[in-house]
C-alpha cells in the first residue's frame, strides 16, 4: 500500500463499515441456526457425515482466528492498509443476496432430509459453495478487492500467527485428551486421602474409580479429572502473562503458569472430595444439582482473581513492584486506591457472585435467588454518593423502547422454545407464604437491581471503556461504534441461547443512552422489557421466560 | 522464546478448555462466570498503590 496516511479513508467510515458487516453476518447466522441443527445430519454418510463431525470444529477455527486476528492487528495498530476510499459495490451484494438465498433453501432442505431425490454429496458441496460465495459476495460488497489484498499484503505475519496458534489449538484439544486417565488416577488417590479420615465408612474400588460411602457414592469419570479447570487456568494465566508482560519479570513469571494449574488441580480434588462429604451428610440432591455444577466455576474464578493478585505482590515475579528496594513494613502495609470501574461493575459482579454461591447451594431450584437482591442492594447502597451525580429521569421514548425490547423477546422465545414452561415444582409446593416471597424478590430485582447493575456495566462503563481507556471523561451522548456493537454483543452472549435479542436490547439501550445522554433512560427501558416479561410469566404461565 | 512459550500455552489452554467438551465445568454457568471474571479483573486492573 503505497496512499499517504492524509489519503487514507477516515478510520471512522472504516469501523463503521466492519460493524455493518459483522451485524450482517449475526443476523443471517442466527437466521441459519434454526435450520443448521448437527443432530439432524447423525448416522448419515458423505459430505452430511463431514459437516456433522468437522462442522463446528470449522466453524470455531474460523470464529476463533478472526477473534485472534482482529486483537492482534487491533493491538499493532496497523490502518496502513486503508485505501482511499471505501465505495460499497451493490452487484457484489445483490450476488451475496442471491447466493445466501439458495443457501437458506438448501439448508433448511438438507437439515431436515427433505432433499432425498439428490445425491447427499453433490447437494452439500453446493450448499457449501453457495455458503462460501454468500460470505466473500458480502466481503467485497463492503470493502474493495484492493482492501483485502492490502490488509493481508500488511499483516501476512500476523495471520499465519493467528491461523498457527489456531490450529494448534485444535490439533492439541484432541491429543491431550489422553491425559484424562492418569489424571483420573491421581485425582481418585487425592480424594481418597482427604475423605477417608472423615469418614468412618469409607469405601472405594480403584478398578472402577467409585469412591464415597454406601450411602452415597461418586464415579470419577475420566473428563471430570481436572483436566478443564487445567485448561482454563492455561488459558486465563497465559492471556494475562501476555497482555501485561512488561509487569512481569521472564522468564520466572512463567512459573505461576504450573502453578495455577496445579492449584486448580489440587481443588477439583477437593471439590469432589466436597461434593462425597456433602452427599453423604444427607444433602445429594445439592451435591449432585447446584454444587457440581457451580463449584468447578467458583474455584476456577477465585483461582484466577488470586493469580494476579499474587503475582503483583511477589517480587520475584513482578517487575512493576520494587519491593526489594522498599522496606518490608512499606511493602506489606501498602494500600491500594478503589479503581475508577468500581461503582460501575461492583453491584453486576455482586449479583454474578451471588448467583454462582446461591445457585451452588441449591439442588433443583434456586431458593436462595434473594441473595442476589440482597448483594446487589449492598453494592448499590454502598456506592450511592457516586450514583446521586447521575441522571435517572427518563421519557417515553424508554418505555417504548422496553416494550419494543418485551416483543422482540417473546418473538425469540417462541422461535426456540417448545411451548410454555409450567411454574417450577419445588416453588409449586412451597407454602403461599413463601412462595409469594420468592415471587416478590424474583419481580423487584428483575426489574429494578438488574436493570440498574446491568445498565451502569454494560452502558455506564463497557461502553465508554471500549470507546477510550479514559472511560469517565466519555460522555454518554459520544460512544463511538464499535464500542456499541462490543458492549452490545457483550450483553447479548450473557443470555445465552437469546444472544441475538441480547445484542439487539443492548444496541437498543445503548442508543437511547446516546440520544438522551441519561442513565436513567437506559435503565427504564431495561426495566420496562423485564417487567412485561415478569408479567407474562406470572399472569400466562409463560415460566421458561425465567 | 518467551512469546512463543506463552502463546503455546495459550493455544493449548484454549484448546482444553473451548474445544474439549467435558462436564466438569457447566457450560451452561459458563457465560456469568467469565463474565464475573472479566469485571473483577477489570476492577483489579484499576486499582492503583497508594
Amino acid at each position: 500500500m503505497t496512499a499517504s496516511p492524509l489519503s487514507r479513508t477516515n478510520p471512522a467510515l472504516f469501523i463503521r463499515r466492519a460493524v455493518l458487516l459483522v451485524v450482517l453476518f449475526c443476523a443471517e447466522l442466527s437466521v441459519l441456526s434454526v435450520w443448521l441443527d448437527d443432530a439432524s445430519l447423525a448416522g448419515r454418510s458423505g459430505a452430511a457425515a463431514f459437516v456433522a463431525t468437522w462442522g463446528s470444529w470449522i466453524l470455531k477455527s474460523v470464529v476463533g482466528f478472526l477473534a485472534l486476528f482482529s486483537v492482534l492487528a487491533w493491538r499493532k495498530n496497523r490502518v496502513g492498509f486503508l485505501p482511499p476510499s471505501l465505495p460499497f459495490h451493490r452487484p457484489a451484494f445483490l450476488v451475496h443476496l442471491a447466493a445466501m438465498s439458495g443457501f437458506v433453501a438448501l439448508s433448511a432442505a438438507l437439515y431436515s432430509r427433505q432433499v432425498t431425490a439428490l445425491p447427499a454429496t453433490p447437494a452439500f458441496l453446493l450448499w457449501a459453495l453457495l455458503g462460501l460465495t454468500g460470505i466473500a459476495a458480502a466481503a467485497l460488497a463492503f470493502f474493495s478487492p484492493d482492501f483485502w489484498r492490502n490488509l493481508f499484503r500488511g499483516t501476512t505475519l500476523l495471520s499465519l500467527y493467528a491461523l498457527g496458534t489456531v490450529l494448534a489449538a485444535c490439533l492439541s484439544g484432541n491429543s491431550l485428551r489422553s491425559l484424562w486417565r492418569p489424571l483420573t488416577s491421581l485425582t481418585f488417590t487425592i480424594v481418597s486421602v482427604l475423605v477417608k479420615p472423615l469418614l468412618p465408612s469409607f469405601i472405594s474400588n480403584p478398578a472402577t474409580a467409585t469412591l464415597g460411602t454406601a450411602r452415597f457414592n461418586v464415579e470419577i469419570a475420566p473428563e471430570c479429572s481436572g483436566f478443564e479447570g487445567i485448561g482454563l487456568m492455561l488459558a486465563f494465566g497465559a492471556t494475562w502473562l501476555m497482555l501485561f508482560r512488561k509487569e512481569f519479570r521472564f522468564p520466572q513469571a512463567l512459573l505461576l503458569l504450573p502453578a495455577g494449574a496445579i492449584a486448580v488441580f489440587f481443588c477439583n480434588s477437593l471439590r469432589i472430595a466436597s461434593l462425597i462429604l456433602l452427599g453423604n451428610a444427607g444433602a445429594e440432591a445439592v451435591a449432585v444439582g447446584g454444587f457440581h455444577s457451580q463449584s468447578g466455576w467458583i474455584i476456577f474464578v477465585s483461582l484466577a482473581l488470586a493469580f494476579p493478585l499474587l503475582a503483583r505482590r511477589i517480587a520475584q515475579f513482578s517487575s512493576a513492584a520494587p519491593a526489594a528496594a522498599a522496606p518490608a513494613s512499606v511493602s506489606v502495609s501498602a494500600s491500594v486506591s478503589a479503581s475508577a470501574a468500581d461503582p460501575w461493575l461492583w453491584p453486576f459482579v455482586a449479583i454474578l457472585a451471588a448467583g454462582m454461591l446461591s445457585t451452588a447451594a441449591s439442588s433443583n431450584f434456586e431458593w436462595l435467588y434473594p441473595l442476589r437482591f440482597a448483594a446487589a442492594l449492598l453494592a448499590l447502597r454502598h456506592f450511592r454518593r457516586k450514583y446521586a451525580e447521575l441522571d435517572w429521569r427518563f421519557g417515553w421514548p424508554a418505555a417504548l423502547a422496553g416494550i419494543a425490547i418485551y416483543l422482540l423477546w417473546l418473538a425469540m422465545d417462541r422461535l426456540l422454545s417448545h411451548g410454555n414452561a409450567s411454574m417450577p415444582p419445588a416453588l409449586a409446593a412451597a407454602s403461599p407464604a413463601a412462595r409469594t416471597l420468592w415471587i416478590a424478590f424474583r419481580v423487584i430485582a428483575a426489574t429494578l437491581t438488574v436493570p440498574i447493575a446491568e445498565e451502569l456495566a454494560f452502558r455506564g462503563f463497557l461502553l465508554r471503556r471500549l470507546t477510550r481507556a479514559d472511560f469517565e471523561s466519555v460522555p454518554f451522548t459520544q460512544p463511538s461504534w464499535p464500542a456499541l456493537l462490543g458492549s452490545s454483543l457483550a450483553f447479548g452472549l450473557l443470555h445465552g441461547g437469546f444472544w441475538p435479542a441480547g445484542f439487539l436490547a443492548g444496541l437498543v439501550f445503548a442508543l437511547l443512552l446516546r440520544a438522551k445522554g441519561r442513565l436513567g433512560d437506559a435503565v427504564a427501558a431495561h426495566g420496562v422489557a423485564n417487567a412485561l416479561l415478569a408479567v407474562n410469566v406470572l399472569v400466562l404461565g409463560q415460566w421458561q421466560l425465567w | 522464546m518467551n512469546k512463543l512459550a506463552v502463546v503455546a500455552l495459550l493455544a493449548i489452554g484454549t484448546s482444553v478448555s473451548l474445544l474439549a467438551s467435558v462436564p466438569e465445568i457447566d457450560p451452561a454457568s459458563g457465560g456469568s462466570a467469565l463474565a464475573l471474571l472479566a469485571a473483577a479483573a477489570v476492577m483489579i486492573r484499576g486499582r492503583r498503590k497508594k
